[in-house]
């Protein structure tokens, strides 16, 4: 990435005091932001809009074979659309979740100063809502699930951490 | 609002509070009153409450604290294993404000159904009695960023009132220390059948942008992701970070 190309940087912009508003003298363009990183050039450099998601497409099975969980992962890309498949453990056999379409965000601090897509996905069961992100750390896949309930079953909404090798 | 808090709202007296024994996660999910809620007036005399599931609650006369004995009508033992269930408790309000608990459980055969999951971690067996309760005492606090160079969330301050708890954060700006504002979170525990809060979600919401917090807790620090969405016109991309925090303490 070359950054002198980028639309605007941020050593000829001053801050206007306490508004929050961050003021560009080249391009007279005034920038909301609620913290520094908000203004990061990176944010509107043509790179990031095209980062590769060679890394995310695929399909990804559970490192852990006799997960309780999520199963399997499957991800596509169509054009700037994400879909997630997901593969649940099932009692007898596999539970297929319904497809979701991700949201795609740039992860430009990642480990290692990696600069790679995160996807961000809601999976609705009815009686239970999943809201998961998805990133990939030197080449594993890690999905993390936030899960509601809306049942009155009386189990608590958890969190839950898995992590994915790269079958094909 | 549900059947069972209709009722428990029609029941009862001016002189009752109902406390909620969950958290946040239970009251979003349930629109129940939440804790130190007044109730609409009512005479005394007996009546008959009807939940429409089995969420753990508790009466009390206003003012008193603690609850007095015979109080509680938290349903008990209650079959909950595979199905949804109707708890009925019987109870009785005396003139003297103290209420005499009858408790009655009834297991209505019809409304019984089979638990639903998406993954067999969520099919569990759930202790009655914990319903609706969460610990959240491992949340509350100074969270304090690990990058003291960081261009965003500097701190977290998580705070508990009347059961809820709250966020306030603060990130790193231009001119010093940006105040984002309070904000509900939503606790989550680390498995279905855990009642001790793990993590949390909540969001804050700009106008120019939205900033989704997924937080969980492992090995004694926050690990915050952070989805930040802009609604603006300024062709910023959406973009994801991930953070860890640390508890403020006084112990060293």
């Amino acid at each position: 990435m070359c950054e002198s190309t980028l639309p605007w940087s941020t050593s000829d912009t001053k801050p206007k005091s306490g508004s929050g508003r961050f003021e560009n003298s080249t391009m007279t363009q005034n920038l909301e932001f609620k913290q520094s990183r908000d203004l990061q050039p990176a944010l509107t450099d043509p790179a990031t809009r095209t980062l590769n998601a060679d890394k995310l497409i695929g399909r990804w099975v559970n490192t852990d074979p006799e997960t309780q969980g999520v199963a399997e992962i499957k991800i596509e890309q169509n054009g700037k659309e994400f879909l997630v498949n997901v593969v649940g453990a099932g009692l007898d056999g596999r539970i297929v979740w319904p497809k979701a379409r991700a949201r795609a965000l740039a992860n430009l601090e990642e480990e290692a100063g990696q600069r790679t897509l995160s996807l961000a996905a809601d999976f609705d069961f009815g009686f239970m809502k999943a809201e998961t992100y998805l990133r990939v750390n030197k080449g594993v896949l890690v999905i993390v699930l936030f899960n509601t309930f809306n049942d009155d079953s009386g189990r608590s909404n958890y969190l839950n951490r898995e992590f994915f090798y790269r079958k094909d | 609002m549900t059947l069972g808090t209709e009722l428990l709202h029609k029941s009862l007296g001016s002189g009752w509070v109902a406390a909620w024994q969950g958290g946040p996660p239970q009251l979003r999910t349930h629109p129940l009153p939440r804790g130190g809620t007044d109730l609409m007036p009512r005479r005394t005399g007996s009546c008959q409450v009807v939940l429409t599931s089995c969420h753990a609650y508790r009466l009390m006369p206003r003012g008193t604290d603690p609850m007095p004995r015979g109080t509680d009508l938290m349903p008990r033992r209650t079959d909950l294993l595979h199905r949804v269930c109707r708890v009925q408790v019987i109870c009785t309000l005396t003139s003297v404000g103290v209420m005499k608990g009858d408790q009655k459980e009834t297991v209505l055969k019809g409304d019984q159904k089979e638990m639903q999951f998406s993954q067999i971690r969520d099919r569990v067996e759930i202790d009655s009695e914990t319903i609706g309760m969460m610990d959240v005492s491992g949340l509350p606090g100074t969270w304090i960023n690990s990058n003291p160079d960081t261009s965003g969330i500097a701190r977290l301050a998580i705070s508990e009132s009347n059961g809820m708890l709250t966020l306030r954060a603060y990130a790193v700006g231009p001119d010093g220390l940006i105040d984002w504002g309070t904000t509900e979170i939503n606790v989550f525990a680390a498995s279905p059948v855990s009642r001790a809060g793990a993590g949390f979600t909540c969001i804050f919401d700009f106008g120019f942008a939205e900033t989704e917090l997924q937080a969980m807790i492992m090995k004694g620090l926050l690990v915050l992701a952070q989805l930040h969405r802009f609604k603006d016109d300024s062709r910023r991309v959406d973009y994801f970070v991930r953070e860890y925090f640390a508890l403020e303490h006084e112990r060293y």
